[in-house]
Protein backbone atom coordinates (compact mmCIF):
# COMPACT_ATOMS: atom_id res chain seq x y z
CA UNK A 1 0.00 0.00 0.00
CA UNK A 2 1.22 3.43 -0.83
CA UNK A 3 1.82 5.86 1.96
CA UNK A 4 -0.66 8.26 0.43
CA UNK A 5 -3.42 5.72 0.93
CA UNK A 6 -3.40 6.53 4.58
CA UNK A 7 -3.82 10.24 4.30
CA UNK A 8 -6.85 11.67 5.96
CA UNK A 9 -8.82 14.88 5.99
CA UNK A 10 -6.00 16.64 7.78
CA UNK A 11 -3.35 16.23 5.16
CA UNK A 12 -4.58 18.74 2.59
CA UNK A 13 -5.54 21.17 5.28
CA UNK A 14 -2.07 21.49 6.65
CA UNK A 15 -0.77 22.59 3.33
CA UNK A 16 -3.71 24.77 2.45
CA UNK A 17 -3.06 26.66 5.64
CA UNK A 18 0.36 27.91 4.85
CA UNK A 19 1.15 30.47 2.30
CA UNK A 20 2.70 28.96 -0.75
CA UNK A 21 4.09 30.89 -3.60
CA UNK A 22 3.63 29.23 -6.92
CA UNK A 23 4.71 30.17 -10.34
CA UNK A 24 2.38 29.86 -13.28
CA UNK A 25 -0.23 27.13 -13.27
CA UNK A 26 1.84 24.34 -12.06
CA UNK A 27 -0.85 22.05 -10.80
CA UNK A 28 1.46 19.09 -10.65
CA UNK A 29 3.61 21.02 -8.25
CA UNK A 30 0.55 21.88 -6.21
CA UNK A 31 -0.38 18.25 -5.98
CA UNK A 32 3.14 17.30 -5.01
CA UNK A 33 3.02 19.86 -2.27
CA UNK A 34 -0.30 18.49 -1.14
CA UNK A 35 0.94 14.94 -1.21
CA UNK A 36 3.98 15.85 0.76
CA UNK A 37 1.90 17.90 3.18
CA UNK A 38 4.46 20.64 3.02
CA UNK A 39 4.95 23.95 1.39
CA UNK A 40 7.89 26.07 0.43
CA UNK A 41 6.43 29.02 2.21
CA UNK A 42 8.59 32.03 2.72
CA UNK A 43 7.60 33.95 5.81
CA UNK A 44 5.91 37.15 4.80
CA UNK A 45 3.96 39.83 6.57
CA UNK A 46 1.80 37.74 8.89
CA UNK A 47 -1.00 40.28 8.67
CA UNK A 48 -1.26 39.66 4.95
CA UNK A 49 -0.94 35.93 5.18
CA UNK A 50 -3.34 33.99 3.07
CA UNK A 51 -4.26 30.39 3.53
CA UNK A 52 -4.79 29.80 -0.15
CA UNK A 53 -1.96 29.37 -2.63
CA UNK A 54 -0.67 32.72 -3.78
CA UNK A 55 -0.07 32.86 -7.52
CA UNK A 56 3.05 34.82 -8.36
CA UNK A 57 1.64 35.54 -11.78
CA UNK A 58 -1.92 36.60 -11.18
CA UNK A 59 -4.35 35.23 -13.75
CA UNK A 60 -6.55 37.63 -15.67
CA UNK A 61 -10.26 37.10 -16.12
CA UNK A 62 -11.43 35.41 -19.26
CA UNK A 63 -14.23 36.78 -21.42
CA UNK A 64 -17.08 34.36 -21.61
CA UNK A 65 -20.84 34.25 -21.63
CA UNK A 66 -22.66 31.18 -20.31
CA UNK A 67 -26.30 30.60 -19.39
CA UNK A 68 -27.32 31.11 -15.79
CA UNK A 69 -29.91 29.01 -13.98
CA UNK A 70 -32.69 31.34 -15.17
CA UNK A 71 -31.68 30.60 -18.73
CA UNK A 72 -30.29 34.12 -19.17
CA UNK A 73 -26.86 34.90 -20.62
CA UNK A 74 -24.31 35.73 -17.95
CA UNK A 75 -21.36 37.87 -19.03
CA UNK A 76 -18.68 36.80 -16.60
CA UNK A 77 -16.41 39.83 -16.84
CA UNK A 78 -19.21 42.36 -16.73
CA UNK A 79 -21.24 40.75 -13.95
CA UNK A 80 -18.34 40.04 -11.63
CA UNK A 81 -16.44 43.27 -12.26
CA UNK A 82 -14.81 44.51 -9.07
CA UNK A 83 -16.12 41.69 -6.89
CA UNK A 84 -14.18 39.06 -5.07
CA UNK A 85 -15.23 36.19 -7.30
CA UNK A 86 -14.74 32.57 -6.34
CA UNK A 87 -14.93 30.34 -9.41
CA UNK A 88 -15.34 26.59 -9.19
CA UNK A 89 -15.88 24.01 -11.91
CA UNK A 90 -17.73 20.85 -10.84
CA UNK A 91 -20.95 18.91 -11.21
CA UNK A 92 -23.99 18.25 -9.07
CA UNK A 93 -23.72 14.45 -9.21
CA UNK A 94 -20.35 14.82 -7.49
CA UNK A 95 -20.95 13.62 -3.92
CA UNK A 96 -17.61 14.34 -2.31
CA UNK A 97 -15.43 17.23 -3.46
CA UNK A 98 -17.95 19.66 -4.94
CA UNK A 99 -20.56 19.80 -2.17
CA UNK A 100 -17.87 20.08 0.50
CA UNK A 101 -16.26 23.10 -1.20
CA UNK A 102 -19.64 24.75 -1.78
CA UNK A 103 -20.95 23.95 1.70
CA UNK A 104 -17.82 25.30 3.39
CA UNK A 105 -17.91 28.57 1.43
CA UNK A 106 -21.67 28.86 2.01
CA UNK A 107 -21.32 28.30 5.75
CA UNK A 108 -18.61 30.94 6.06
CA UNK A 109 -20.48 33.54 3.99
CA UNK A 110 -23.54 33.00 6.17
CA UNK A 111 -21.53 34.11 9.19
CA UNK A 112 -19.59 36.84 7.38
CA UNK A 113 -20.26 40.53 7.92
CA UNK A 114 -22.51 42.21 5.33
CA UNK A 115 -19.46 44.17 4.14
CA UNK A 116 -17.71 40.98 3.19
CA UNK A 117 -20.75 39.09 2.00
CA UNK A 118 -21.85 41.90 -0.28
CA UNK A 119 -18.47 41.96 -2.01
CA UNK A 120 -18.19 38.24 -2.74
CA UNK A 121 -19.72 36.36 -5.67
CA UNK A 122 -19.51 32.61 -6.01
CA UNK A 123 -19.69 31.22 -9.54
CA UNK A 124 -20.19 27.50 -10.10
CA UNK A 125 -19.74 26.25 -13.66
CA UNK A 126 -20.95 22.75 -14.44
CA UNK A 127 -18.56 20.30 -16.05
CA UNK A 128 -21.50 17.98 -16.74
CA UNK A 129 -23.94 19.97 -18.90
CA UNK A 130 -25.46 16.70 -20.13
CA UNK A 131 -27.06 15.91 -16.78
CA UNK A 132 -26.91 19.24 -14.97
CA UNK A 133 -30.05 21.04 -16.06
CA UNK A 134 -30.48 24.67 -14.97
CA UNK A 135 -33.11 23.48 -12.46
CA UNK A 136 -30.81 20.81 -11.08
CA UNK A 137 -27.98 23.31 -10.65
CA UNK A 138 -30.30 25.81 -8.95
CA UNK A 139 -31.69 23.25 -6.50
CA UNK A 140 -28.19 22.03 -5.71
CA UNK A 141 -26.73 25.51 -5.16
CA UNK A 142 -29.71 26.63 -3.08
CA UNK A 143 -28.70 24.04 -0.52
CA UNK A 144 -25.51 25.95 0.10
CA UNK A 145 -26.45 29.55 -0.64
CA UNK A 146 -29.22 30.83 -2.91
CA UNK A 147 -26.97 33.68 -4.03
CA UNK A 148 -24.47 31.31 -5.65
CA UNK A 149 -24.42 31.74 -9.42
CA UNK A 150 -24.74 28.58 -11.53
CA UNK A 151 -23.56 28.57 -15.13
CA UNK A 152 -23.92 26.09 -17.92
CA UNK A 153 -22.61 25.82 -21.45
CA UNK A 154 -21.42 23.13 -23.78
CA UNK A 155 -18.56 21.03 -22.55
CA UNK A 156 -16.12 22.19 -25.19
CA UNK A 157 -16.65 25.82 -24.33
CA UNK A 158 -16.44 25.19 -20.58
CA UNK A 159 -13.18 23.32 -21.08
CA UNK A 160 -11.76 26.16 -23.15
CA UNK A 161 -12.60 28.51 -20.29
CA UNK A 162 -10.89 26.26 -17.77
CA UNK A 163 -7.75 26.02 -19.85
CA UNK A 164 -7.71 29.79 -20.34
CA UNK A 165 -7.92 30.15 -16.56
CA UNK A 166 -4.99 27.80 -16.07
CA UNK A 167 -7.09 24.87 -14.89
CA UNK A 168 -7.12 21.42 -16.46
CA UNK A 169 -10.10 20.62 -18.69
CA UNK A 170 -12.73 18.27 -17.25
CA UNK A 171 -12.82 14.68 -18.45
CA UNK A 172 -15.91 12.52 -18.64
CA UNK A 173 -15.35 9.05 -17.21
CA UNK A 174 -16.45 5.74 -18.59
CA UNK A 175 -20.21 5.32 -18.90
CA UNK A 176 -21.49 2.46 -16.73
CA UNK A 177 -24.13 -0.05 -17.75
CA UNK A 178 -26.81 2.00 -16.02
CA UNK A 179 -25.76 5.10 -17.95
CA UNK A 180 -24.07 6.76 -14.99
CA UNK A 181 -20.61 8.24 -15.21
CA UNK A 182 -18.20 10.34 -13.23
CA UNK A 183 -16.43 13.50 -14.30
CA UNK A 184 -12.83 14.27 -13.44
CA UNK A 185 -12.30 17.95 -12.81
CA UNK A 186 -10.08 20.42 -11.03
CA UNK A 187 -10.62 20.57 -7.30
CA UNK A 188 -9.35 24.15 -7.04
CA UNK A 189 -11.36 27.27 -6.38
CA UNK A 190 -9.91 30.26 -8.20
CA UNK A 191 -10.26 33.57 -6.36
CA UNK A 192 -10.45 36.84 -8.29
CA UNK A 193 -10.23 40.09 -6.38
CA UNK A 194 -11.42 43.65 -7.00
CA UNK A 195 -8.61 44.20 -9.51
CA UNK A 196 -10.23 41.45 -11.64
CA UNK A 197 -7.18 39.24 -11.31
CA UNK A 198 -6.96 35.85 -9.62
CA UNK A 199 -4.15 35.98 -7.10
CA UNK A 200 -5.11 32.91 -5.12
CA UNK A 201 -5.99 29.29 -5.63
CA UNK A 202 -7.77 27.22 -2.98
CA UNK A 203 -7.14 23.51 -2.93
CA UNK A 204 -9.57 20.90 -1.78
CA UNK A 205 -9.13 20.63 1.96
CA UNK A 206 -9.53 24.37 2.51
CA UNK A 207 -11.42 24.52 5.77
CA UNK A 208 -14.09 26.92 6.94
CA UNK A 209 -11.56 28.60 9.25
CA UNK A 210 -9.36 29.18 6.21
CA UNK A 211 -12.16 30.81 4.22
CA UNK A 212 -13.19 32.83 7.27
CA UNK A 213 -9.63 34.07 7.56
CA UNK A 214 -9.09 34.80 3.87
CA UNK A 215 -12.39 36.22 2.60
CA UNK A 216 -12.19 39.52 4.55
CA UNK A 217 -8.56 39.89 3.42
CA UNK A 218 -9.53 39.25 -0.19
CA UNK A 219 -12.25 41.90 0.07
CA UNK A 220 -9.88 44.45 1.66
CA UNK A 221 -6.86 43.72 -0.53
CA UNK A 222 -5.97 46.12 -3.33
CA UNK A 223 -2.75 44.37 -4.44
CA UNK A 224 -0.80 47.55 -4.72
CA UNK B 1 -25.69 -14.97 4.56
CA UNK B 2 -28.45 -13.28 6.46
CA UNK B 3 -25.93 -11.66 8.72
CA UNK B 4 -24.42 -9.79 5.84
CA UNK B 5 -27.56 -7.90 5.07
CA UNK B 6 -28.10 -5.54 7.92
CA UNK B 7 -30.86 -3.27 6.83
CA UNK B 8 -33.08 -0.62 8.30
CA UNK B 9 -34.92 -3.11 10.39
CA UNK B 10 -31.94 -4.64 12.07
CA UNK B 11 -30.50 -3.54 15.31
CA UNK B 12 -26.91 -2.37 15.30
CA UNK B 13 -25.85 -4.75 18.02
CA UNK B 14 -27.73 -7.81 16.92
CA UNK B 15 -25.30 -9.18 14.39
CA UNK B 16 -22.30 -9.67 16.55
CA UNK B 17 -21.40 -9.81 20.19
CA UNK B 18 -20.10 -6.30 20.55
CA UNK B 19 -22.62 -3.62 21.35
CA UNK B 20 -21.79 -0.10 20.16
CA UNK B 21 -19.98 1.88 22.80
CA UNK B 22 -21.62 4.98 24.15
CA UNK B 23 -19.08 7.14 22.33
CA UNK B 24 -20.27 6.02 18.90
CA UNK B 25 -17.57 3.43 18.34
CA UNK B 26 -18.66 0.15 16.82
CA UNK B 27 -16.48 -2.89 16.93
CA UNK B 28 -16.07 -6.51 16.15
CA UNK B 29 -13.09 -8.20 17.65
CA UNK B 30 -10.03 -6.11 16.92
CA UNK B 31 -11.67 -3.83 14.36
CA UNK B 32 -13.13 -0.58 15.60
CA UNK B 33 -15.20 1.81 13.52
CA UNK B 34 -15.93 5.34 14.70
CA UNK B 35 -17.13 8.74 13.47
CA UNK B 36 -19.66 7.20 11.11
CA UNK B 37 -21.54 9.82 9.12
CA UNK B 38 -23.53 10.16 5.94
CA UNK B 39 -23.49 13.57 4.29
CA UNK B 40 -27.05 14.77 3.83
CA UNK B 41 -27.47 14.35 0.08
CA UNK B 42 -28.11 17.49 -1.87
CA UNK B 43 -30.00 15.52 -4.47
CA UNK B 44 -31.85 12.39 -3.44
CA UNK B 45 -29.94 10.10 -5.75
CA UNK B 46 -26.72 9.33 -3.98
CA UNK B 47 -24.94 10.00 -0.74
CA UNK B 48 -21.44 9.67 0.65
CA UNK B 49 -20.59 7.87 3.89
CA UNK B 50 -17.46 8.40 5.96
CA UNK B 51 -15.94 6.66 8.97
CA UNK B 52 -12.67 5.80 10.65
CA UNK B 53 -11.48 2.19 10.91
CA UNK B 54 -8.89 1.18 13.47
CA UNK B 55 -7.31 -2.23 13.41
CA UNK B 56 -5.91 -2.83 16.89
CA UNK B 57 -4.94 -6.41 16.11
CA UNK B 58 -1.71 -7.97 14.93
CA UNK B 59 -3.05 -9.05 11.56
CA UNK B 60 -3.89 -6.81 8.66
CA UNK B 61 -7.39 -6.94 7.22
CA UNK B 62 -9.27 -5.41 4.33
CA UNK B 63 -12.64 -3.73 4.09
CA UNK B 64 -14.23 -5.47 1.13
CA UNK B 65 -17.86 -4.37 1.20
CA UNK B 66 -20.34 -2.09 2.89
CA UNK B 67 -23.97 -3.10 2.98
CA UNK B 68 -27.04 -1.10 3.84
CA UNK B 69 -30.71 -1.39 3.06
CA UNK B 70 -30.74 2.39 2.58
CA UNK B 71 -29.13 2.06 -0.84
CA UNK B 72 -29.76 -0.14 -3.84
CA UNK B 73 -26.04 -0.24 -4.56
CA UNK B 74 -22.97 0.54 -2.51
CA UNK B 75 -19.43 1.18 -3.75
CA UNK B 76 -16.19 2.05 -2.04
CA UNK B 77 -14.49 4.95 -3.80
CA UNK B 78 -11.27 6.79 -3.61
CA UNK B 79 -10.31 10.10 -5.15
CA UNK B 80 -7.28 10.06 -7.32
CA UNK B 81 -5.57 13.11 -8.70
CA UNK B 82 -4.36 12.99 -12.25
CA UNK B 83 -3.02 15.92 -14.23
CA UNK B 84 -4.50 18.31 -11.71
CA UNK B 85 -7.93 16.69 -11.92
CA UNK B 86 -9.69 14.84 -9.15
CA UNK B 87 -11.48 11.72 -10.23
CA UNK B 88 -13.38 9.21 -8.16
CA UNK B 89 -12.82 5.56 -8.81
CA UNK B 90 -14.34 2.44 -7.33
CA UNK B 91 -11.95 0.17 -5.43
CA UNK B 92 -12.43 -3.48 -4.57
CA UNK B 93 -11.29 -2.98 -1.01
CA UNK B 94 -9.32 -0.90 1.41
CA UNK B 95 -6.43 -2.45 3.36
CA UNK B 96 -6.33 -1.79 7.06
CA UNK B 97 -2.88 -2.92 8.21
CA UNK B 98 -2.41 -4.11 11.76
CA UNK B 99 -2.28 -1.35 14.36
CA UNK B 100 -3.33 1.16 11.74
CA UNK B 101 -6.12 3.64 11.36
CA UNK B 102 -7.73 4.59 8.07
CA UNK B 103 -9.76 7.77 7.85
CA UNK B 104 -12.47 7.94 5.21
CA UNK B 105 -12.91 11.62 4.43
CA UNK B 106 -13.90 13.97 1.60
CA UNK B 107 -11.17 14.00 -1.02
CA UNK B 108 -10.01 10.55 0.06
CA UNK B 109 -11.83 7.27 0.58
CA UNK B 110 -15.60 7.36 0.86
CA UNK B 111 -18.49 4.95 0.56
CA UNK B 112 -20.96 5.81 -2.17
CA UNK B 113 -24.56 4.98 -1.45
CA UNK B 114 -26.27 4.76 -4.82
CA UNK B 115 -29.95 4.31 -5.66
CA UNK B 116 -31.07 5.69 -2.31
CA UNK B 117 -34.25 4.00 -1.17
CA UNK B 118 -35.52 7.00 0.79
CA UNK B 119 -34.57 10.62 1.13
CA UNK B 120 -32.04 11.10 3.91
CA UNK B 121 -32.22 14.19 6.06
CA UNK B 122 -30.11 15.57 8.86
CA UNK B 123 -31.18 13.84 12.05
CA UNK B 124 -31.89 10.53 10.32
CA UNK B 125 -29.65 7.57 10.86
CA UNK B 126 -29.12 4.43 8.86
CA UNK B 127 -27.77 1.01 9.64
CA UNK B 128 -24.89 -0.41 7.69
CA UNK B 129 -22.43 -3.23 8.00
CA UNK B 130 -18.77 -3.24 7.09
CA UNK B 131 -17.60 -6.57 5.78
CA UNK B 132 -13.94 -7.49 6.13
CA UNK B 133 -11.83 -10.02 4.27
CA UNK B 134 -11.21 -11.96 7.50
CA UNK B 135 -14.94 -12.59 7.79
CA UNK B 136 -15.34 -10.03 10.54
CA UNK B 137 -18.27 -7.73 10.22
CA UNK B 138 -18.87 -4.46 12.03
CA UNK B 139 -22.42 -3.18 12.25
CA UNK B 140 -22.67 0.57 12.51
CA UNK B 141 -25.23 3.32 12.80
CA UNK B 142 -24.46 6.29 10.58
CA UNK B 143 -25.91 9.68 11.40
CA UNK B 144 -26.95 11.94 8.57
CA UNK B 145 -25.39 15.39 8.90
CA UNK B 146 -25.00 18.40 6.55
CA UNK B 147 -21.90 18.74 4.39
CA UNK B 148 -20.94 21.95 6.18
CA UNK B 149 -20.51 20.02 9.46
CA UNK B 150 -18.35 17.25 8.02
CA UNK B 151 -14.96 18.84 8.49
CA UNK B 152 -15.60 19.28 12.19
CA UNK B 153 -17.25 15.89 12.67
CA UNK B 154 -14.51 14.02 10.85
CA UNK B 155 -11.59 15.83 12.48
CA UNK B 156 -9.40 13.28 14.17
CA UNK B 157 -8.99 13.39 17.88
CA UNK B 158 -5.37 14.39 17.49
CA UNK B 159 -6.58 17.47 15.67
CA UNK B 160 -8.02 18.86 18.87
CA UNK B 161 -6.53 22.15 19.83
CA UNK B 162 -5.12 22.53 16.37
CA UNK B 163 -6.66 25.56 14.81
Amino acid sequence: MRASDTFDARAPRLSARSRSVLNEPNLILVSLLLAAGCSRAPATDPGAEYRGFLLVDARPKVDFVLMDTEGQPFDFRERTDGYVTLVFFGYTYCPDICPVHMANIGAVLKEASPDVRGRVKVVFVTTDPERDTPEQIRTWLDNFDPSFIGLRGDMEKVNEIQVALGLPPAVKGEVEEDGSYLVGHSAYVLAFTSDNLAHLLYAFGTRQVDWASDLPKLVAENWE
Amino acid sequence: MALLVCGLGCSAESSNGDAPAADGTFSSGLLKVSTVYVAEPVTDERAAMYFTISNVGDRGDELVAVRTAAAGRVEIHQNVEEDGRMMMEAVSGVRVPSRWTIHFAPGSYHVMLLELQDSLRTGDSIYASLQFESGDMVSVVAQVRPYAELEELLASEDDEGDS
